[in-house]
């Protein structure tokens, strides 16, 4: 029996067990993404600013729901894990460029922005590339991968 | 991997990032004029002053008929606001003649007792001084975009101290310059969780005064003018901040008017003005009167007494001790050991201590049977409170008679140098046990954590105690003591601005970066313990010439930034003012322990060159 042939008697074939893992693997990453997302947003964050607020919240729900899909193998699920990727590694571009010209702005107006300014900028974007732009690539090959 | 498609995402990405960057950059940035010579500026402001004295213009320097800038505000001050403005256009000798026509033509201005005049029959010369109209002119060196939309980004924009703002409506051009943004408090506007650390400007208020100039409301401005950043050039008749050489000389005479400031705020009853408002010249502790900082206080003057020669600073700091012992003593756990009740029915650790550092300061001048039973007693109280580990417990219930194990900031190490600073006035070797266990837990078990080589808390006090420990005890190279503080002061060394860090004049200032505006007091605080750190340096023959620098560059910016006499455009009454110490330099407010840390800086540098350093 060829080995790609599925199932058979119960007993999963090599590439089922792989699809079934990378999908568990997508499908927690994202209900994870999306509980942390909201946590940031509704908990961390000293301010509500809705444009922040709003999208946030709005890409965490895609994360959750994505998520649930893959773990439940629905088709739906894997589509919207794609869209939430898609639109995590644009949040996370977004973001970055945003940090780079506010680091332009300051260093504009106050001059170098000096080693203190520069840690800081630093510290937030080593803590926003790694979910926001590094996950949603990684998920982005699983999903082709898992196609 | 990512596909061919997330790739070319990605790198048209980073092009659009690198080419947004570089756009802000360019709009951010403000050019920055030429400031006119120094006989320019000297002639614009005795030109301004004539409008005052009336007495005719002085023909300008030739280089002034050639200097242009994008405009030039001239401003009027009386008792720290802004009487009457002039905002001329870019040739400078026109808009200082312009100005001087408008303030000559000025009826409320010219009837103002302190224009032109330096006495004026019955009128008491110090309210003369007061009412004397300053003035001040502010060059427009150039302008940037004002971000307004986005928040706390729109609050830094504005860089402090060196911009102000500019708006245009309907052909009518308003400044807001940055002395006025500080005499208006606009300045530490966004606060974070540590309170030493707001920044940024209100342009919220900043709006409404572009709106008064303008004569719109707030919303117009907002909805229509068009408004910028500009970088201003202050021209003031008395530099500020002045430069100073951190010589012997210099800081005695800063020490003795900053001793002189806090007798001058002084209560009858013995208590300190906890706050001065230099800009409004009134007093205030808002209900949060702070007895350590008014033992503090008292250690300053006693020390200034003791080592400027001054009576009338011991006899305040007998008065403030007496308030003390009038209103505060208690005796905590038994009829020997007296304390100091707080707010709450506790007695803590901090107050205690420094009234015993106090007290045993005005102890080594002379002589004072009262002090001397209250200094004993506090100690007995501080001794009691020990842990079996050499830690003390900070509070001590009064209602319920026993102490309370919890650890507050800076008390442990303020009660180690109270022990210490008694011993030579007590010579009591029960309070060196103590002292000695204690230091060994603060300095050693109490800072021993995977990471303690990078993190430092507020040690001044415990460094201060070690410091007293060398000189009393037998102390040796690798004391962990001495190492811990040497470790301490070489991390404050890292965090230290040199010239050209930050946009302000704040070299020797101790910062965590460049938009926040460093805070006066750290650098005192720090400066007291490597002055005091340096004799026993030397005396252990180690490399002492970096905390010499240290102090120094530090001392240099305390100098800079003390009111002698200050801003005094932007103070209601210099003379009042004279010697204070302000939090920040974009405030215009003294806290009785601002000036305390920064005049025993002085003093115990002082003490130090007198030593032989």
């Amino acid at each position: 029996m060829p080995a790609d042939f599925g199932p058979c008697f119960g007993v999963p074939s090599p590439a089922v067990t792989d699809l079934a893992r990378t999908q568990r693997l997508i499908g927690s990453t994202q209900l994870v993404t999306g509980a942390l997302l909201l946590a940031g947003i509704w908990l961390a964050l000293p301010a509500r600013y809705w444009p922040i607020d709003l999208a946030g919240s709005a890409l965490a729900a895609l994360c959750v729901v994505s998520g649930a899909g893959m773990l439940a193998r629905r088709a739906w699920g894997a589509r919207l894990a794609r869209i939430s990727s898609w639109i995590t590694l644009g949040l996370g571009l977004l973001l970055t460029t945003a940090l780079a010209s506010t680091i332009a702005h300051l260093a504009g107006s106050y001059g170098p922005v000096g080693a203190g300014g520069a840690a800081l900028m630093g510290t937030i974007a080593l803590l926003v590339l790694p979910y926001l732009v590094g996950l949603p690539l990684l998920q982005l090959a699983w999903l082709r991968r898992a196609e | 991997m990512p596909n061919d498609r997330v790739r070319r995402v990605l790198a048209v990405w980073a092009l659009l990032t690198l080419l947004t960057c570089a756009i802000v950059y360019a709009r951010a940035r403000a050019p920055r004029a030429a400031m006119p010579s120094a006989a320019a500026q000297r002639w614009a402001l005795a030109t301004l002053q004539s409008a005052c004295t009336g007495q005719p213009a002085q023909k300008p320097p030739a280089d002034a008929a050639s200097y242009r800038a994008p405009a030039v505000i001239a401003l009027a001050w009386s008792q720290g606001r802004v009487l009457a403005r002039h905002a001329g256009g870019a040739r400078l000798v026109e808009a200082v003649h312009a100005a001087r026509a408008r303030f000559a033509a000025d009826p409320e201005l010219r009837a103002r007792a302190g224009c032109g005049r330096s006495s004026l029959p019955g009128v008491d010369p110090a309210e003369l001084a007061r009412d004397q109209v300053r003035f001040t002119l502010v060059i427009d060196r150039g302008h940037g975009v004002l971000i307004r939309r986005i928040p706390l980004l729109s609050n830094l924009s504005v860089v402090p101290l060196i911009e102000g703002l500019h708006a245009e409506l309907d052909g009518k051009h308003a400044y807001v310059t940055p002395d006025e943004l500080v005499a208006h408090r606009l300045f530490d506007h966004v606060v974070t969780p540590i309170p030493d650390l707001s920044l940024g400007v209100d342009l919220d208020r900043a709006f409404e005064l572009l709106a008064e100039q303008l004569g719109v409301a707030r919303e117009q401005v907002e909805a229509r003018a068009s408004v910028e950043r500009f970088v201003a050039g202050n021209v003031l008749p008395q530099p500020y901040p002045r430069e100073a050489r951190p010589s012997a000389a210099e800081l005695e005479r800063a020490a003795r008017q900053g001793a002189e400031f806090l007798l001058r705020h002084m209560y009858e009853d013995g208590r300190y003005a906890y706050l001065y408002d230099g800009n409004t010249g009134e007093r205030s502790d808002g209900g949060m009167y702070n007895l350590p900082r008014h033992a503090g206080t008292t250690y300053f003057l006693a020390q200034a007494d003791r080592l400027l020669d001054m009576p009338e600073a011991r006899q305040g700091a007998l008065r403030a001790l007496r308030w003390i012992i009038r209103e505060r003593l208690s005796r905590c756990g038994g009829e020997e050991r007296l304390c100091v009740q707080g707010r709450g029915g506790m007695a803590d650790m901090g107050s205690a201590a420094l009234t015993a550092i106090a007290a045993a300061e005005v102890l080594r001048r002379g002589e004072d049977p009262v002090v001397r039973k209250l200094l004993v007693g506090l100690l007995e109280f501080i001794r009691s409170m020990q842990r079996p580990d050499g830690e003390l417990m900070h509070l001590y219930d009064l209602a319920a008679e026993q102490p309370i194990d919890i650890q507050k900031m800076y008390y442990s190490g303020e009660a180690a140098y109270a022990l210490l600073r008694s011993h030579e006035v007590l010579r009591d070797p029960r309070n060196l046990e103590t002292a000695r266990r204690l230091m060994k837990h603060l300095t050693g078990a109490g800072w021993s954590f995977f990471g303690s080589r990078y993190f430092y808390g507020e040690e001044h006090w415990t460094c201060q105690a070690v410091s007293q420990a060398g000189r009393l005890l037998d102390m040796k190279r690798g004391d962990p003591g001495l190492d811990f503080c040497l470790r301490w002061l070489a991390f404050q060394r890292v965090l230290q601005y040199g010239p050209g860090q930050t946009p302000w004049s704040v070299s020797g200032a101790i910062g965590v970066g460049p938009v926040i505006l460093p805070r006066l007091t750290t650098v005192s605080s720090r400066t007291e313990t490597a002055a005091m750190l340096y004799p026993v340096v030397r005396k252990l023959r180690l490399d002492a010439s970096p905390l010499a620098e240290q102090v120094e560059s530090s001392l240099g910016f305390l100098l800079r930034m003390r009111w002698a006499p200050g801003p005094a455009h932007m103070l209601i009454n210099p003379a009042e003012a004279l010697g204070g110490v302000p939090g920040s330099p974009a405030s215009l407010e003294v806290r009785n322990d601002f000036v305390q840390h920064a005049g025993s800086a002085m003093l115990l540098w002082v003490e130090a060159l007198r030593e032989g350093g």
